[in-house]
């Protein structure tokens, strides 16, 4: 293993040495924002989205406190599914009609996202309902 | 002495107060462990891995090396590298995601830097996070054509994937041990208790990567086609049902130009010039082969017209020689593109006149475009002007 890892390490190093001289060797003015926004994206995901997270997986926990462990993941399965749909299509919708071709971006995607969303919906419902039902019925044992 | 008092008293607080995220125990082990770590991890690593050969496949096919050569079939060889690029890329966002929560408390572990080795250990992991992050995010946005930062798109996505790949590896060494100790999942049963299970987790995670990839797959996997909601193009939709990168006016193309006195110039040893009329008039071929955009959609189609060979023939190259073609095009950096041996003299290779039964769409490269097998979108080039032939 440790033949392998010396082997990797050198190996990574010579990529993102490629990539380092690359970018380097062709730079270009507007390259100095570059690192601003690689901070900007590990702010904004370890400062911002993440602590979110941790906020809003708190308050459903809490909220869902009366069901079963297995109902309660599923809630809360379904609402980090709607989240990330809602935030991958928030672009799309967005930037519909903007660009000046039809052929891009040619749907209603906020029709669809509520389609999407609705289908989240429901199948997290009946995933739930149906934990519910199998779950052994014992109170008082949540945290 | 007091201001060292002071100091520790900050460390301590860090270390200790209750809602510090330094504190021992500020998060739960379960599902912020290795074994979770590993098992997604390893689904991300061969997602980003597969977008970076795929990728470049891509450059190489837009940027080659003088000793390339590149296969013409399967025809749809580029609709799947391309394709399954942009996909595996999508499906790398909730992965990715979900992997940066498992391991979010090692930002916090403690003493924050241990020795040297340990700095750059961790100065690797925030190079590869931060150029990760950002990757998938310009990939994303690239495929709606929403350009916000300030910088070129196609160069700092190569360079970037270079360093991530390379810090992936680094990574990979480091966690080796832990990696091969969690590879397999422990053979004793978790503990029942209220919170999260690690199998509830991965089960989430792998449904949440699954529908990703499910909604944004049908612009190139056409029976995907009617639940593709996060797909940016939709198949059969477009000018004689098939979807454009670039319009005929975003090209700035002149009508009078594409107007019956168009002629192609074939430069060659016997130079050509062919009306429209003269190039009907030759032997014509069909053929089905998809067009495939860099942005990753792509669809199959029936084109019309003559091959480039006969062209080439009759201009009197040799086999063996490529073509440059030239373009109508005034805007944009794709108004020419390199023909090579393998491509021009290939039977499928065509200067389309004809799309799925009837003549050229103007935005589909009226009058008359370059469709060749296994090739990205933004090489078959359209409104050719002329043909030269290239030693």
């Amino acid at each position: 293993m440790r033949w392998l890892r010396v082997v990797l390490v050198l190996g990574g190093v010579g990529l993102a040495a490629v990539g380092v001289g690359g970018l380097l060797t062709h730079w270009t003015a507007s390259l100095w924002f570059l690192p601003l926004w690689l901070a900007g994206a590990v702010f904004l995901h370890d400062g911002v989205l993440v602590p979110m997270t941790f906020g809003v997986g708190g308050a459903l926990w809490r909220v869902t406190s009366g069901l079963a462990p297995s109902a309660r993941q599923c809630v809360v399965a379904g609402v980090w599914l709607t989240a990330l749909m809602t935030v991958l299509a928030i672009p799309l919708i967005l930037r519909r009609g903007v660009v000046a071709n039809a052929t891009v971006l040619p749907s209603n995607y906020l029709i669809d996202l509520l389609w999407t969303l609705g289908v989240i919906a429901v199948v997290t419902a009946i995933a739930t309902l149906v934990r519910i039902r199998r779950a052994p019925r014992k109170r008082g044992t949540d945290s | 002495m007091s201001s060292i008092t002071a100091l520790r008293r900050i460390v301590d607080t860090a270390r200790n107060h209750r809602l510090s995220p330094f504190r021992e125990g500020a998060f739960a082990q379960r599902i912020h462990h290795p074994r979770v770590a590993t098992v997604i991890g390893r689904a991300l690593a061969v997602c980003l891995v597969w977008c970076f050969l795929t990728g470049l496949y891509s450059h190489f096919q837009q940027d080659p090396a003088s000793w390339m050569s590149f296969p013409t079939r399967p025809v749809w060889l580029y609709r799947v590298t391309q394709g399954s690029h942009v996909v595996s890329g999508m499906a790398a966002i909730p992965l990715v995601l979900a992997k940066l929560w498992t391991v979010y408390p090692r930002l916090f572990s403690w003493p924050i830097v241990r020795n040297p080795v340990h700095m750059i250990e961790r100065g690797s992991i925030a190079v590869f996070v931060a150029a990760t992050l950002l990757q998938l995010f310009m990939g994303f946005f690239n495929t709606i054509k929403w350009y916000v930062w300030p910088f070129s798109f196609r160069h700092t996505h190569y360079w970037m994937s270079w360093i991530i790949v390379g810090s992936l590896l680094i990574h990979i060494a480091v966690k080796l041990p832990l990696i091969h100790e969690h590879w397999r999942a422990a053979r004793e049963t978790e503990a029942r208790t209220s919170g999260w299970s690690r199998r509830g987790f991965l089960a989430t995670v792998s449904i949440a990567t699954a529908a990703v990839v499910m909604t944004s797959a049908g612009q190139s996997f056409t029976p995907l086609g009617r639940v593709a909601v996060l797909a940016p193009r939709r198949p059969g939709v477009g000018p004689q049902g098939l979807p454009i990168n670039r319009t005929a006016k975003a090209a700035r193309i002149d009508p009078a130009a594409v107007s019956t006195d168009w002629r192609l110039e074939v430069d060659g040893p016997k130079p050509l010039r062919l009306s429209l009329s003269d190039l009907n008039a030759m032997p014509q071929t069909e053929v089905e082969l998809p067009i495939a955009c860099v942005e990753g959609w792509s669809q199959n189609a029936r084109w019309g017209g003559v091959r480039i060979r006969t062209l080439l023939d009759r201009a009197g190259a040799r086999r063996g020689d490529g073509a440059r073609v030239t373009s109508l095009q005034r805007a944009g950096s794709y108004s020419e593109s390199e023909l090579p041996s393998e491509y021009a003299w290939d039977d499928d290779t065509l200067l389309a006149l004809r799309l799925n039964g009837s003549v050229l769409h103007i935005d589909h490269g009226y009058p008359a475009r370059i469709i060749a097998p296994g090739r990205p979108g933004v090489l078959q080039t359209k409104w050719v002007r002329g043909l030269e032939v290239r030693r």
